[in-house]
């Protein structure tokens, strides 16, 4: 117990006032002598034991009213649930709203179930609580904007709007929201905290092969004070689950020249119990139908890869999707999306050196002719190339404006200056791609000072003094197959088809060893060494190869694999300056625009339905509009205001996360982990309390009780004392003595 | 020289002046013929000496006195007189109270005084005892008029102490006096109420007429204390009770009744007189009312 004014406890020694009245007031007796002692010694022999009792009972009352008096004043608090008291508490829900929610079961989906759960938790709350409701997907985020009492109202008003949620397609980091539940604003002062995770108990998402990131949980909820009391309620069926989910589609690039072909890819996954049936998997085109693929019986767990090969005419931006035949548990994960973005032109700069008498020996012009271009114009008959080459002497690189360009190649140039160098290092961080053709021209010593500058600049390796000679043409080196799992790389490494290892290098600058193994190889020599690195520069990529793009040291141009080549390093390289359409949840959504014309608003249109308002920021002449809260899956639409040809309007896809359609639940042994390491108590009753486990009631004030007491105290002294009063001023009659005579 | 003006006020005495106390039985003998006048003379107790005067009856000189002075003294004798009133005084402690009024002794004294002065008056003799555990003082009566000095004489010496043993005194009471008279007996009765019936049987029994004058104080009788107090007895046996009054009263009030009750009876069943006497009302008024309400009864 403790008290609010502790001071007034002081006058517990008053107590004793009444009880010292009554054992010395009766010593001032008035003394009478007395005859007919007779009759009060039989008179009070019955009464002297009732006599004291009532004096007894005076005196207790009396008592009782200074201690009620002096108690209340003081202002006791009690805190014990020996009263029934276990105070307020501050509920605060997670509720899991994950696609995989969304699970059918019967007539009703398990977020059904979920809702259920939280209607029956939401009827044991007493009006003295407080309750919250933290959304899992695809954040933690809160559906209340703050804790709201519990009564009857708010809580009719509160389960009216959670009626209305529905699954998203986003996952759910449950440890991530456990903690933002245990650390959140308190509801006020001595509430106890029960945090109840209402969820369908899928594995993923609660990150159970991680007990020390859950022990910091548990450590977390010990900490707060009162301690916060964690329990997990299971609202899913372990029914027997079919679902056949594309887990997510791929295309090759992203971003296609005109006509050239996309090949889509879709990963079909049986994350069901049973065996699927084949079925079809249909695809689409924006309105327009691309085919349908055959999708085979596949065992649980079990997956297959669709693809589609399909060449796109229209320039713009397209919504490729495909989706499943039939009807599953999980109708969420049937169908997927991506966009396409079809250009007319991805600008290149192509930089030659020293300008050579003989063509044969040009760097530049089996580049151009790569692309299709002759004489610096495209050939009218080929559509097959996207990129918009542009060939300037490397002198006049400096007038050169690079942020129009998406990639840079410097076919065989001399040195550059430091200022030449620093801007296409700029340039590279800004995401714009650099290919580095070494060549006869290149001056080691300067490329190393200027270009690998100490492992910093834009060479991931420094050169060594050329090896080979370009005359020998007996002696040459071949290259290595290139890895297939590379993006610059996947197409060239498909010898049936090409003739990369046709390739002969008769001469070639060499890299030094000094990083080791960590730079990405894009060619090597049969050897081993390197022939082509690769260094990610900011946002933007390099690629330095070691010998000419032209003849002069291999015959690489003479080769199939060269178009192949030019074309995937080109979009390779390139790619991170065009504006990434198709992202991952969480992944950065950036797009830049021209600054002219704008105000430098744009507006972003988000799968649930809220608009964000971006503010672009100022980089080089550019403006950048930056939006990294992509978690929910879904399309963005992003519209730049005020710029000078109108409104533009930029569309973007958040795939899924395909782990979500893996609808396993958290196995005994996940739960035992979660259970200790975390401190969860997995249940159905949202306010069960461990043994052991002190719940701080809140300590309630007894003043009003001691109040009320003492007004019953008092009532009653006075009651007593009246009585008493009366029986002692009862107006008898003497005794009448009446004469007799004799008769 | 001895005044009743000293323990009897004036006006209490006026009242009683010219009221007589005519004993029943004496008048019974008068109805019955068998009672001797005073006037009448004939053989009385001896009183006392006189100087022989010539004309005196010489069978009534006393020949030792003769014998031892040379000198003729005749012998004088009390006249046998309708009436020996006995005067019993209660002189215990409980006797000694009086709080708001004289004391029930003080009382009973004036009450006494009163009653001997009528009966001094109308000729007849009154005596007096003063009993408390024993007798303690015992005059025998006497119709002369200065015998009321000395009942005042011992009346003065009388101090009401000790316990009371009224049944035990009358008796031996009853066995001092040898004629039959009337016994006024001033007391408050604090004793054992069978034994005082008894006690008066037998006073009834040798042909005495009794009159009980029971003398109680009004605290006693309306016990309207108000505060917690210590009660002292008063005979002496040295018991005190602290009490808070107001809770016994009605039990109190209740056994004073039952007592005086008891009291009454046995006087009802001795067949005498029973006078109840507040200490709050004046002794003349109190004992006028009796001798007139005496009267009226035998008319």
């Amino acid at each position: 117990m403790s008290f609010l004014s502790p001071v007034f406890l002081w006058g517990l020694p008053l107590v004793a006032v009444p009880v010292l009245i009554h054992l010395f007031g009766k010593r001032k007796l008035e003394v009478i002598r007395w005859g007919a002692m007779e009759f009060l010694l039989a008179s009070a022999t019955p009464r002297r034991r009732l006599m004291r009792l009532k004096d007894l009972l005076l005196m207790l009352l009396r008592a009782a009213v200074v201690l009620a008096i002096v108690c209340a004043l003081a202002q006791p608090m009690i805190s014990s649930s020996r009263f029934g008291a276990t105070g307020p508490r501050d509920v605060i829900l997670v509720l899991d709203n994950s696609m995989s929610t969304a699970r059918k079961l019967g007539a009703e989906t398990v977020f059904d179930r979920e809702l259920a759960e939280v209607v029956r938790l939401c009827q044991q709350l007493n009006a003295g609580d407080r309750v919250r409701v933290l959304l899992a997907s695809p954040k933690p985020d809160w559906f209340t904007a703050g804790p709201i009492a519990a009564d009857a109202p708010h809580v009719r008003s509160l389960l009216a709007r959670l009626r209305e949620l529905r699954p998203n397609d986003g996952a759910a980091d449950m440890l991530e929201c456990l903690q933002r539940a245990i650390v959140a604003e308190p509801a006020g002062k001595d509430f106890t905290r029960f945090v109840t995770a209402v969820t369908d108990g899928q594995a993923h998402g609660w990150r159970a092969e991680t007990p020390g990131a859950w022990s910091s949980i548990q450590g977390l909820a010990r900490k707060s004070s009162p301690p916060v009391l964690t329990r997990v309620v299971l609202a899913g069926a372990p029914n027997p689950i079919v679902n056949l989910a594309i887990e997510k589609m791929t295309v090759g690039r992203a971003v296609l020249g005109v006509g050239q072909p996309a090949t889509l890819t879709a990963s079909v996954k049986n994350s069901g119990t049973t065996t699927s049936e084949p079925t079809s998997l249909s695809w689409r085109g924006g309105e327009q139908s691309l085919g349908v693929s055959a999708v085979p019986s596949l065992q649980p767990g079990a997956g297959t890869t669709v693809r589609l090969s399909q060449p796109f005419a229209t320039p713009g931006v397209t919504e490729i999707s495909c989706k499943l035949a039939g009807q599953d548990d999980l109708p969420a994960d049937d169908s997927a999306r991506l966009l396409l973005e079809v250009t007319r032109a991805v600008r290149v700069l192509l930089v030659e050196g020293e300008a050579k008498t003989d063509p044969v020996q040009s760097d530049t012009q089996y580049f151009l002719a790569a692309l299709c271009y002759h004489d610096g114009s495209k050939d009218p008959s080929s559509s097959a190339s996207a990129f918009q080459p542009k060939t300037i002497d490397y002198q006049r690189l400096p007038a050169e404006d690079l942020s129009v360009f998406q990639g840079v190649v410097l076919a065989n140039i001399p040195r550059l200056s430091p200022d030449m160098v620093e801007h296409l290092r700029h340039y590279v961080n800004m995401g714009g791609g650099l290919w580095i053709a070494l060549g006869e021209q290149t001056d080691v010593r300067a490329f190393n000072q200027a270009f690998f500058d100490q492992g910093v600049g834009l060479s991931p390796l420094s050169l060594l003094q050329p090896v080979g000679d370009d005359r020998e043409l007996a002696k040459f080196t071949a290259l290595a197959p290139p890895a297939a799992d590379h993006p610059a790389t996947a197409l060239l490494a498909d010898l049936q088809r090409l003739d990369i290892d046709r390739v002969r290098v008769y001469r070639r600058h060499q890299f030094s060893s000094d990083i080791g193994s960590s730079v990405p190889v894009l060619l090597r020599a049969e050897g081993g060494a390197p022939l082509a690195v690769e260094k990610n520069l900011g946002r933007g990529r390099v690629i330095v190869q070691a010998f000419p793009l032209g003849l002069a040291w291999s015959n690489l141009p003479l080769c199939h694999s060269f178009v192949v080549m030019v074309h995937e390093w080109l979009w390779y390289l390139t790619e991170p300056s065009l504006v990434k359409r198709n992202l991952q949840p969480g992944e950065l959504l950036q797009v830049s625009r021209s600054i002219s014309g704008s105000d430098g608003i744009a507006s972003l249109e988000t799968p649930s339905g809220w608009t964000a308002q971006l503010v672009g920021s100022e980089e080089d002449g550019r403006l950048i509009f930056r939006y990294p809260k992509t978690q929910l899956p879904g399309d963005y639409n992003l519209t730049v205001s005020g710029a000078a040809q109108g409104p533009r309007s930029d569309k973007f896809l958040v795939s899924r996360d395909p782990d979500e359609s893996n609808l396993t639940p958290l196995s005994p042994q996940q739960i035992g982990t979660l259970s200790e390491a975390g401190g969860l108590a997995f249940g159905s009753d949202p306010f069960y309390q461990p043994p052991g486990h002190q719940v701080i009631a809140q300590p309630r004030a007894l003043a009003g009780w001691l109040l009320l007491g003492l007004v019953l105290v008092m009532v009653t002294e006075a009651a007593v004392a009246f009585w008493l009063a009366r029986q002692r001023h009862i107006a008898l009659p003497a005794v009448e003595m009446e004469p007799t005579f004799r008769v | 020289m001895n005044s009743t003006a000293e323990y009897v006020s004036p006006a209490d005495l006026a009242k009683t002046e010219y009221l007589e106390l005519i004993s029943r039985q004496i008048v019974e003998g008068l109805y019955s013929g068998g009672h001797r006048s005073r006037r009448k003379g004939g053989s009385a107790e001896f009183a006392e000496h006189r100087a022989y005067s010539p004309g005196d009856e010489i069978r009534l000189l006393d020949w030792r006195v003769y014998g031892k002075s040379d000198r003729y003294y005749i012998k004088q004798f009390e006249e046998e007189t309708s009436l020996q009133a006995m005067l019993v005084l209660d002189a215990s402690g409980s006797m000694g109270f009086g709080l708001s009024t004289a004391t029930k002794y003080e009382y009973s004294r004036m009450a006494c005084l009163c009653l001997a002065r009528v009966v001094l008056r109308q000729s007849d003799a009154a005596g007096l005892a003063i009993i408390g555990e024993g007798i303690r003082s015992y005059v025998p009566p006497r119709n002369q008029p200065r015998h009321l000095e000395v009942l005042i004489d011992h009346l003065r010496e009388g101090t009401p102490s000790g316990p009371t043993s009224l049944a035990k005194v009358l008796g031996d009471l009853a066995g001092r006096i040898k004629r039959r008279g009337l016994i006024a007996l001033f007391s408050d009765c604090f004793d054992r109420t069978e034994e005082l019936a008894h006690s008066l049987k037998l006073l009834r029994s040798r042909r005495h007429e009794v009159i009980l004058f029971h003398v109680l104080a009004p605290e006693e009788l309306a016990f309207s204390f108000q505060h917690w107090t210590r009660f002292e007895s008063m005979e002496g046996d040295g018991q005190s009770l602290d009490l808070d009054p107001s809770s016994i009263r009605r039990e109190y009030l209740a056994r004073l009744q039952t007592f005086l009750g008891e009291v009454r009876r046995a006087c009802g069943e001795a067949s005498c007189d029973y006078v109840p006497l507040s200490t709050d009302k004046p002794v003349g008024d109190a004992l006028a009312d009796y001798l007139r309400r005496r009267v009226s009864f035998q008319k």
